[in-house]
């Protein structure tokens, strides 16, 4: 077989291919833009209506209306122009992670709202979102995708054709390694936007390097090498966080605030089931560290310390017991402990054999929730301590 | 990004499926066990809003959703749809959920309910995969949604539900000439655009499944009004209404 003309053929359609996506800069989405419905980013808004479609209906959002109101809020304080274009969807789910779709669908995971110090930290990530979206990432992103893997196929043909072996398997693996770098940059110009906002909103310049810094610890910290799902594809490399330590820096001195008793005190009825969402995931020594870190930080102190002490009595290693004890024991001591600190106290107790320290932590339990769907069988437990 | 598309992964079994189907259009459908009579004289059946996407197969074999031929394919199906119906004597009435419908509302519920069913009946009635077989459905079509099904029915005041799902794909020409090009060197056959549906009838007092068909096509395009018309036609062949 001559070679000569498949490399041609190769090469033709490369030229037909290269012409199907345009690598021009996009410009900024304007305020209420749509795009234009022949478009190829048209499409990409379609496909995420139908994900909002099934968003909606979803049994992982979560619909406060206060809540909902309160982090619309902080976007539209972001940037009033497109509060409009942008809905703010707060899911259920213990991992740090937001994302933004291309059509305006800005999903918050609650594990970022229980994370964050201040309404300033959570104002920097969505910042950082709605650079996407108002830099079209999502269209930008796609179009290298499909050059990329076009490119790809078309050289892996021709690669094919002059006997290079596993030419297919490397051009594929260039183009994603490309496809990556691509995303870097656009987190730099998200950074860059976000930033922006973020600071001539009056928000802590110093808070966009902080939240990184917590949530490196942590990751630290953690009991397994997975990274939270926000550092695949936003890696807080040094790089950025030295970036975004030096905008602060430079930022100039019109007076700011990190807004933390507003944004405690809104997540404050929140925190408990934020709470039990993260200690379902076993990650015990994550856990561990962002407890400590929350107890110091003074806010739901008692809820904290009793999810803490449950860390050590779900993990039960040796000495487990006691370091339990002692959490529930310090949690007890807040105003804000909650009933079921009793009955994990009693359980604990009972299973080192304390069988009266057990008995009248039951009945404690039942004095705080008389009404606890649990109650016949704490009775009965009681009744066997007796 | 937050979960699966549940319609992209059920395109994917489609086009699994649709693999061991031959060329031009094919459907294979199945009747429920038992499907009482028709009610005499014109019947009321509620459509939920027909799943539809056409995309474009890139040089690189992914598929980029389409807006605009989405619009048109939809607006094409629909039209048919509106025909087939009324050929039938069966008057269609169309699904429209509150826009702030909670997930637990009913219309959300049997949604999810059929979709969740009807990926069932994809995967252990139509694979080829003798191990896909569940021993307790083998020789026989019974699947349900349940008697919860009748709010739907007292909403609407409707005998029946149907249910649409088209996803339709067409090769770039560099994907045509990539094909053209592969083909005729190495022999083996990459693939381009196919279109794939099924539909499905459901009691709206029993809840069962009385009806499910799919549908495979290398040839059909549902841009085109009148090949749209086609589709949906053999898509709703044997439709026991």
């Amino acid at each position: 077989m001559s070679r000569a003309p498949t490399s041609v053929a190769a090469c033709a359609i490369l030229l037909i291919a290269s012409a199907c996506a345009s690598t021009a800069p996009v410009s900024d989405i304007q305020p209420g833009q749509r795009p234009a419905l022949e478009s190829d980013e048209a499409g990409f808004w379609m496909a995420f209506e139908e994900f909002e479609d099934d968003l909606r209906a979803s049994s992982l959002v979560v619909r406060d209306p206060a809540l909902n109101r309160y982090v619309t809020g902080v976007v539209c304080n972001l940037a009033a122009a497109y509060c409009q274009d942008i809905r703010v969807y707060l899911i259920r789910h213990p991992a740090f992670n937001a994302s933004m779709g291309p059509n305006g669908t800005m999903q918050v995971f609650t594990g970022l709202m229980l994370r964050a110090e201040n309404e300033a930290q959570l104002a920097y990530v969505l910042g950082h979102e709605m650079g996407h979206y108002i830099r079209r990432h999502t269209l930008t992103r796609m179009r290298d995708v499909r050059n990329k893997t076009d490119a790809a196929s078309v050289f892996g043909l021709a690669g094919a054709m002059v006997g290079v072996p596993m030419s297919g398997a490397i051009s594929s693996g260039i183009a994603y390694a490309s496809i990556s770098a691509f995303g870097r940059d656009q987190e730099r110009e998200a950074d860059a936007i976000g930033f922006q906002m973020f600071r001539k909103a009056g928000y802590d310049p110093t808070q966009a390097a902080r939240i990184w810094e917590l949530l490196t610890a942590e990751a630290e910290a953690g009991d397994w090498p997975a990274p939270p799902p926000l550092f695949a594809s936003h890696p807080p490399t040094l790089e950025r966080r030295e970036t975004l330590a030096r905008l602060a820096e430079e930022a100039s001195d019109a007076p700011s605030s990190d807004y933390e008793e507003r944004y405690q005190n809104t997540i404050l009825q929140f925190r408990f089931d934020w709470l039990r969402e993260d200690l379902r995931t076993r990650n015990f020594s994550g856990s561990e560290h962002l407890y400590d870190r929350l107890v110091e930080a003074g806010h739901g102190r008692g809820e904290t310390l009793f999810f803490k002490g449950e860390i050590y009595r779900l993990r039960d290693d040796e000495g487990d017991d006691e370091k339990a004890v002692e959490a529930y024991t310090l949690a007890i001591a807040e105003r804000d402990a909650p009933p079921e600190v009793f009955r994990s106290l009693a359980f604990v107790e009972w299973s080192r054999g304390r069988r009266a320290e057990a008995r009248q932590a039951f009945e404690r339990y039942l004095e705080f929730a008389p009404s606890a769907n649990d109650r016949l069988m704490i009775e009965f437990h009681i009744e066997e301590l007796s | 990004m937050l979960g699966t598309m549940r319609g992209a992964l059920r395109g994917v079994v489609l086009a699994s499926l649709a693999l061991g189907m031959a060329a031009c259009t094919q459907t294979k459908s199945f009747v429920h066990d038992q499907v009482p009579a028709r009610p005499d004289g014109s019947v009321e059946v509620l459509l939920l809003e027909p799943d539809i996407e056409l995309s474009e197969i890139s040089v690189g074999g992914i598929a980029f959703p389409k807006a605009d031929w989405t619009e048109r394919g939809r607006s094409n199906v629909n039209a048919a749809l509106v025909q087939i119906m009324e050929q039938k004597d069966a008057r269609l009435i169309y699904y429209e959920p509150p826009a702030d419908a909670p997930p637990e509302h009913p219309y959300n519920q049997i949604l999810k309910l059929h979709e969740a069913v009807g990926s069932e009946i994809l995967n252990h009635k139509y694979s080829n995969n003798s191990f896909l077989t569940l021993p307790t459905k083998k020789d026989k079509f019974d699947w349900t949604l349940g008697p919860e099904v009748q709010q739907l029915r007292e909403v609407y005041a409707a005998d029946y539900a149907l249910f649409v799902y088209f996803r339709d794909s067409f090769a770039t020409g560099g994907r045509v000439a990539m094909m053209v090009v592969v083909g005729a060197l190495t022999g083996v056959a990459i693939p381009g655009g196919f279109q794939v549906g099924y539909a499905s009838l459901v009691d709206l007092d029993s809840g069962d499944i009385l009806w499910f068909n799919v549908l495979f096509s290398e040839v059909g395009d549902l841009r085109d009004a009148g090949s749209a018309a086609e589709a949906t036609e053999d898509l709703l062949d044997q439709l026991p209404l």
